[in-house]
């Protein structure tokens, strides 16, 4: 699966959205839409929160799974949380 | 084996089985004190002694995880308020485990003797009282308790460390602080 790129990699700054595309009809759609706040998470951190909502919310289950303990997994967690609410103040 | 387990099961184990490991290292640690002797009259110490009654290593123990869970529980709570003590029970009973094997140095009340000997002549070490073997043992049990200390140490700053999400400086000299406040404490209550 292709890494889809939050930032330049010229300057680093956070890219855009400026073109969508149907695969059907190739309608193409242009503009400066911006990138959801999760999709400008690291991808094992978008993987966290995907495994995390599929696990039904449960810290237990996921560390389970991971083969962590619970407190790593809240951890992790609190991580994730406190990247959101960073980039959630930068956007 | 991975070694980073010895220094931090906390990341990978869950509380059940660190509750386990460390309950069942107690009941043996404290049943080995008795046969052999010794107690741990704090935090951070060992003591041998020439008799010793059942219920005085289990009471020890008993003391000094309790003065654990207190300070670094409240420790924990002050940095993060979603700490569960059950975590920092797990840590405070695992940390414990380096020091149980001690005991085994004072076979024959062997620690004992020779503690005696030299409080009733400090100078034997240099004068030649104290038989080379008897040094040498000597010797050996102060490295390992002193790697046993810092093993102690690392189990208990890197499980809190867990249990709470501790970061930074702050978090370190909290966490000096409360290790001196369970010595403080558990001294004063095993010795009452």
């Amino acid at each position: 699966m292709k890494k889809l790129p939050a930032h330049c990699p010229s300057c680093s700054e956070t890219l855009k959205v400026s073109q969508l595309s149907c695969e059907n009809c190739e309608t193409l759609i242009s503009g400066s839409y911006d990138l959801p706040v999760m999709m400008n998470l690291p991808r094992e951190d978008q993987q966290f929160i995907l495994d995390f909502v599929l696990s039904g919310g449960s810290l237990k289950k996921m560390a389970t799974q991971l083969k962590k303990s619970y407190p790593t997994v809240r951890n992790m967690l609190d991580e994730v949380i406190e990247k959101l609410n960073l980039l959630k103040n930068e956007l | 084996m991975n070694y980073k387990l010895f220094l931090n099961p906390f990341e990978r184990y869950q509380e059940r089985f660190l509750l386990s490991l460390g309950l069942v290292a107690l009941c043996v640690g404290s049943g080995l004190a008795y046969l052999f002797n010794a107690r741990f009259d704090g935090v951070l110490d060992l003591l041998f002694v020439p008799h010793i009654e059942l219920w005085h290593p289990f009471l020890d123990n008993l003391i000094n995880i309790a003065c654990l869970v207190i300070c670094l529980g409240a420790l924990s709570l002050l940095i993060n308020k979603r700490t569960r003590i059950v975590d920092v029970l797990a840590v405070s009973l695992i940390a414990r485990i380096p020091y149980y094997p001690f005991s085994l140095f004072n076979v024959n009340d062997f620690m004992v003797n020779i503690s005696e000997e030299i409080l009733k002549d400090p100078t034997a070490i240099m004068s030649g009282g104290i038989a080379i073997p008897q040094l040498l043992i000597l010797l050996v049990f102060s490295g390992l308790s002193l790697l046993a200390i810092g093993w102690q140490l690392v189990l208990l700053y890197k499980g809190i460390k867990v249990a709470s999400n501790g970061k930074g400086v702050k978090f370190t000299l909290l966490f000096v602080l409360a290790i001196i406040a369970s010595e403080i404490l558990s001294k004063l209550l095993i010795n009452y």
